[in-house]
């Protein structure tokens, strides 16, 4: 699927300005609440459908970000860990903790840092004139 | 001297100062040979002089009575140092719980600045790319409502800063007035039932009308705070407010089915900074029920929890009616 960003913040006001951010520059977005909800997801999904960039916030209950990627690092070996990755946070002590290839947004998120990492990844240029698509904070 | 004596007695020499008895029998015993040297009507005043000056002596620096002011300085030093060593550790757990809570409170404003700087920025891109036209005017509005809600955020959290510093220096404000707890819950609940992503998820059971004289913007904090924990940790499962009198007290209760809290956390759970939950894994200042237990007992009220893990929880707020309980 192209030009499609999965967010993952248990922060419902966070988690829509994202989206509604990503929306405006014409990339479609998927969010989740929490991060065993998003591997449940995930993993139904073929690689066609995965998306360019998954957005995770570091601090969530019964699953931080940094536990997600070591999950699909462990056991999504081959599939979902390739899928590319930022980590979200306002703590500014764990950059040691993430693996190097992982993007670090420090919160509160610039939307030009944020476009950029977003824009990185997509497979093909974004048309800013594009329709926006209704924020969804569950998968349907 | 002292080495002859304790050769002479078969003791070894520190511990002639350590048994003032044996030194005071010596010395009246050398005394009482002495007074054969008197004639016998003066033995016994000789013999009383002697006593009175050994025991004086004993009360000097080296004497008995000294030595047992130095043993009561001794205990007097390490009660002194026992109650040092607590006042430090106490200090230690009182900075480390601050640290703590400076850490948390900063993240705990970053969150709502996420959106705020992200609405913002957003708008502003719009307007330099000329392009507001494509915003649809409902979307529009759902953010700049998100901007006030933000900001609201941000002011609870200063305000509960605030409290705590309020709370130490017993200056908490509680403006009292005739209150019907019915309308007050009532409108609090349909108030948060909008922001919730199952509206339905919060139900109140009242009897009817119920009067109190209380503060109501500290009893709807109090609400807020349980009704917060209650969707924090109730796992999406409905909560239940109930309200009635009982007797002479008026009962105000929060049920959740969700995670439930240990009987070990229930003990932590009221005090400052503390969490059953770590606090890595959950935003939160960490206040709220300290701050809420510190309203209800302004208002002369009590709070206590009955949950068990995994059972959920139900938090029950007690006050009495005109008076004391």
């Amino acid at each position: 699927m192209k030009n499609l960003v999965f967010i993952i913040d248990d922060d419902d006001d966070v988690r829509e300005v994202m989206c509604f951010a990503l929306e405006f520059e014409g990339i479609k977005t998927l969010s989740f609440s929490d991060a065993v909800k998003a591997t449940e997801y995930l993993r139904h999904l073929t690689p066609s459908q995965y998306p360019q960039l998954i957005v995770v916030d570091f601090m969530m209950p019964e699953m931080n970000g940094i536990e997600f990627i070591e999950h699909l690092r462990t056991h999504y070996p081959k599939t979902l860990a390739r899928i590319p990755l930022a980590l979200s946070t306002a703590r500014d002590d764990i950059h040691k903790k993430i693996p190097a290839e992982v993007k670090l947004l420090a919160k509160p998120i610039d939307l030009g840092d944020f476009l950029g990492t977003v824009k990185g990844h997509l497979e093909t240029p974004v048309n800013p004139s594009l329709s926006l698509s209704s924020y969804q904070d569950s998968p349907p | 001297m002292k080495s002859f004596v304790s050769q002479f007695f078969f003791l070894p020499a520190d511990n002639i100062k350590k048994r003032p008895v044996v030194v005071i029998l010596i010395a009246l015993g050398l005394a009482c040979v002495l007074s054969f040297s008197f004639a016998p009507e003066e033995r016994v005043k000789f013999l009383v002089f002697a006593a009175t000056l050994i025991f004086l002596g004993r009360a000097t620096k080296k004497g008995y009575l000294s030595d047992r002011a130095l043993e009561i300085r001794r205990e007097k030093l390490r009660e002194l140092l026992t109650s040092q060593r607590e006042s430090e550790e106490a200090m230690k757990e009182a900075l480390f719980y601050r640290d703590e809570f400076l850490s948390i409170a900063s993240h705990e404003l970053k969150t709502p600045l996420t959106s705020l700087k992200l609405q913002s920025q957003v708008f502003k891109r719009q307007i330099l790319k000329n392009d507001l036209g494509s915003v649809r005017p409902d979307k529009m509005l759902r953010m700049m409502d998100q901007v006030d809600q933000q900001v609201n955020r941000m002011v609870r959290l200063v305000d509960d800063m605030l409290d705590i510093s309020r709370i130490r220096t017993k200056n908490l404000r509680v403006i009292k007035s005739d209150v019907d707890l019915h309308v007050l819950i009532a409108s609090f609940v349909s108030k948060m039932s909008p922001g919730l992503t199952k509206p339905e998820l919060i139900v109140f059971k009242s009897y009817g009308s119920l009067f109190l004289n209380c503060d109501p913007v500290r009893i709807e904090q109090v609400l807020s705070n349980l009704l917060s924990n209650a969707i924090r940790y109730g796992r999406g499962t409905p909560i239940e407010v109930e309200l009635l009198q009982a007797g002479v007290e008026v009962c105000i209760s929060v049920k959740d089915s969700g995670m439930g809290i240990s009987k070990e956390d229930q003990l932590k759970i009221f005090h400052r900074f503390q969490r059953a939950v770590p606090a890595r894994e959950v935003s939160g200042l960490g206040l709220g029920l300290y701050i809420a237990r510190e309203i209800v007992e302004a208002h002369d009220g009590k709070i206590a929890v009955e949950s068990e893990l995994g059972q959920g929880a139900t938090f029950r707020v007690t006050l009495p009616i005109g008076g004391e309980a």
